[in-house]
């Protein structure tokens, strides 16, 4: 999972700075003192640029900078003079008769290390940096929108985000993602479904879909809800981006990933990023992997602070217009659209294909997008998307074969804080109902799965209210609001310097600072 | 079925990326560099400066006499000379056991400090920040960042307190002369006395 490799990386950092600082990054340097007769001064400082030079009275000079005079009997320079109690009697040139001095200290610096201190300056190091991070992100750090976790995966990352882009009744929708990583055991597959944000869940439904799987076959999602066979048909040759030869990020799943960075005068900007394949005929497949970058969520929480103290009553206003309405107010985002690809065999022209979409920039999802192949040359792939906006993970040509038809599995039994939860077990098993969830809320889901070789999806319907924040309101700006409704190109023009002010951090901080509970 | 719109917003809506209060003015990564440098530099790498009295000692006499610790003022043939907060004890040289001598000033007592202030501080910065995110269960996360922060102190302090101190077993007046503020012993003319005062 692409959110493994980055939580992996910040680890690494923190391992580093760990390390440095235990082993010798936070040593002490400590002063070892040296005496020397009256009559041997020491013109070559040791290492410090100090002579400490003792009176016979008991009066102290600190010199920084010292010679002989040619007699030999009076030793000149700068520095200051303390009294017997260290009081500083005078500071500047001084002159200082050798009869009088008692003898010489110089001090040299040493290293003492230990480890106890590197712990704390690690611990100070590590906290320090994320709770400035928190404190300026606290939602970043400790919370996300509807997420289900595999039981024996990984706990830190969620495996599917459900309905992210259903911001409001009127939008409720249903998401289907695949969750490679979840396992049968002992014919059961669980799941825990949180809500990590100041947000209101209101979740219709929660289903795994469970697709039969041929030896050696994957099922992938189509992106018009069908779910085919799939297998391996011929990988990239050559992956060609503005940046450069991309083969080695989209080659295999789970690698690195192809990104780029959004255009500084226009966020609407395309790019174009062209995939090579050897020839192949028949019901052949496109399987793109890929999540979005923070640029989408960057915008709606912008847009959330735009409309500032008024962002009730134009969700209300969104709400009883219904989905044309909510059309209107999401024109940004038909501007910045999905993943369109296109494929073309030798020389002949460029076919669209599809496009690829999901929301989200936490998990990445896998989706098919199915054509015929003709077998007339190398298969030529276009994938045409704005800039800045997805990381793939993947690209590759699969063949398919029908599509299959997923079996349903409702929840079994469904358990908060460790205790049967019947009343959630029957408002997501029925389908005129929501399962209501506020921030903190966990619920834990077990569904019952025959052992055998499927493929799990998971299918979650539902919707969400995001909680207005107070610092929000500070950035309302109702001519910006009016421009995100009134002409949502313009607005991505205006928008695109402030987003690039954030982009290049916005991945790292968000997963080097997430706390969960 | 997917509405239109649905479709339209799927890259307008998700969730997990905050808005940034402080957006257009400073990147948080930026900041969270700043801090760390600043933690590192000021935690690790400070400079010695050369000290115009005498080291701090702590003179453990053989027997069951008490442990004194001060100001190391001269050091004699036979005698030694510390100043504490009251007064100037003259200490007889051969009956001291052990003299630990102050290297540097990170020892237990600051490493205890430090993790208490260091817990308090991520403590409440961590459960705000949690307040300001999510409804309930935020004590946790303070109690959790202070007891992290007790422990490693617990962990740190016993390492810090030995580099913090150069123990000198049954020292001769030779091997303690260069820690003490007259190194070359008592100037003529002072006395003990002149010293006991606050300075």
């Amino acid at each position: 999972m692409p959110s493994n490799r980055t939580g992996g990386l910040v680890a690494r950092g923190l391992a580093t700075v760990g390390l440095v600082a235990i082993l010798g990054g936070c040593a002490h340097r400590v002063l070892s003192p040296e005496l020397h007769p009256a009559g041997e001064v020491p013109v070559t400082p040791v290492d410090l640029h100090v002579l400490k030079v003792h009176m016979e009275s008991g009066e102290l000079y600190v010199l920084d900078s010292w010679h002989v005079d040619d007699e030999g009997d009076r030793l000149e320079g700068h520095g200051v003079l303390y009294a017997i109690g260290r009081e500083e009697l005078s500071r500047g040139p001084v002159s200082i008769d050798m009869r009088e001095v008692a003898l010489f200290e110089t001090n040299r610096p040493e290293t003492v290390r230990e480890g106890g201190s590197g712990l704390l300056a690690f611990m100070t190091t590590v906290t320090g940096a994320v709770s400035v991070y928190c404190l300026a992100n606290p939602k970043s750090c400790f919370g996300s929108c509807p997420t289900f976790y595999v039981e024996g995966g990984d706990p830190d990352h969620p495996a599917a985000e459900g309905f992210s882009a259903s911001f409001a009744r009127a939008l409720e929708s249903r998401d289907v993602d695949a969750l490679p990583g979840a396992r049968i055991a002992s014919g059961r597959v669980v799941l825990t479904m949180r809500n990590e944000a100041l947000e209101t869940h209101a979740i219709r439904r929660v289903r795994l879909l469970v697709a039969p799987r041929a030896p050696g076959a994957r099922v992938l999602a189509g992106v018009e809800g069908l779910f085919y066979p799939a297998w391996p048909a011929a990988p990239a040759r050559a992956c060609r981006a503005p940046e450069g030869d991309c083969l080695g990020a989209i080659a295999a799943p789970g690698g690195a990933e192809r990104y780029s960075t959004a255009d500084p005068r226009d966020l609407a900007t395309r790019e174009a990023v062209e995939v090579d394949f050897a020839p192949a005929r028949g019901q052949l497949g496109l399987a793109l992997s890929a999540r979005q970058t923070l640029l989408s969520t960057h915008l709606f929480y912008r847009t959330l602070g735009y409309f500032g103290s008024r962002a009730g009553e134009h969700l209300a206003t969104l709400e009883r217009g219904g989905p044309p309405r909510a059309a209107r107010a999401t024109g940004m985002a038909r501007l910045l659209g999905g993943i369109a690809a296109e494929v073309a065999e030798a020389g002949g022209e460029w076919r669209p294909i599809g496009t690829f979409q999901e929301a989200g920039p936490i998990a990445s999802d896998v989706q098919v997008l199915p054509f015929e192949g003709r077998g007339h040359g190398p298969l030529r792939v276009r994938l045409r998307m704005a800039k800045g906006l997805w990381r793939l993970d993947h690209v590759g040509l699969v063949s398919l074969g029908d599509p299959v038809e997923p079996r349903a599995v409702l929840p079994r039994a469904v358990e908060r804080g460790l205790r049967p939860d019947h009343r959630a077990l029957d408002l997501l098993r029925r389908e005129d109902a929501h399962l209501v969830t506020v921030p903190g809320d966990a619920y834990r889901l077990v569904f019952e799965v025959p052992e055998g070789e499927v493929e799990l999806f998971l299918e979650s319907e539902g919707y969400y209210y995001e909680w207005m924040r107070e610092e929000w309101l500070a950035e309302e700006d109702a001519a910006m609001a009016s421009l995100v409704l009134s002409n949502p190109a313009e607005a991505l023009r205006r928008m695109a310097g402030p987003f690039k002010r954030h982009e290049p951090e916005m991945e790292h901080a968000f997963w080097a600072s997430r706390y969960r509970r | 079925m997917r509405h239109p719109a649905q479709d339209a917003i799927a890259t307008a809506g998700s969730c997990p990326w905050p808005r940034h209060p402080a957006a257009g003015r400073f990147g948080p990564q930026r900041l969270v560099a700043a801090v760390v440098a600043f933690l590192m530099v000021t935690a690790c790498a400070s400079t010695p400066k050369v000290q115009i009295v005498g080291r701090t000692v702590t003179v453990e006499p053989d027997g069951p006499g008490r442990k004194v610790k001060g100001e190391l003022l001269a050091v004699g043939p036979e005698r030694l000379w510390v100043r504490g907060p009251e007064d100037v004890t003259e200490i007889s040289l051969p009956t001291v056991r052990e003299v630990s001598v102050k290297r540097h000033s990170w020892d237990a007592h600051r490493a205890g400090m430090w993790s208490l202030i260091g817990g308090l501080g991520t403590g409440v910065a961590l459960t705000a920040a949690c307040g300001a995110a999510e409804a309930d269960n935020c004590g946790a996360v303070g109690l959790v960042t202070l007891g992290a922060w007790a422990l490693l102190g617990l962990l740190a302090a016993p390492f810090m307190e030995s580099s913090s101190r150069n123990e000198l077993s049954r020292p001769t007046a030779e091997e303690l002369r260069p820690f003490a503020r007259f190194p070359q012993g008592w100037p003529e003319g002072v006395t003990p006395g002149d010293l006991t005062r606050p300075e």
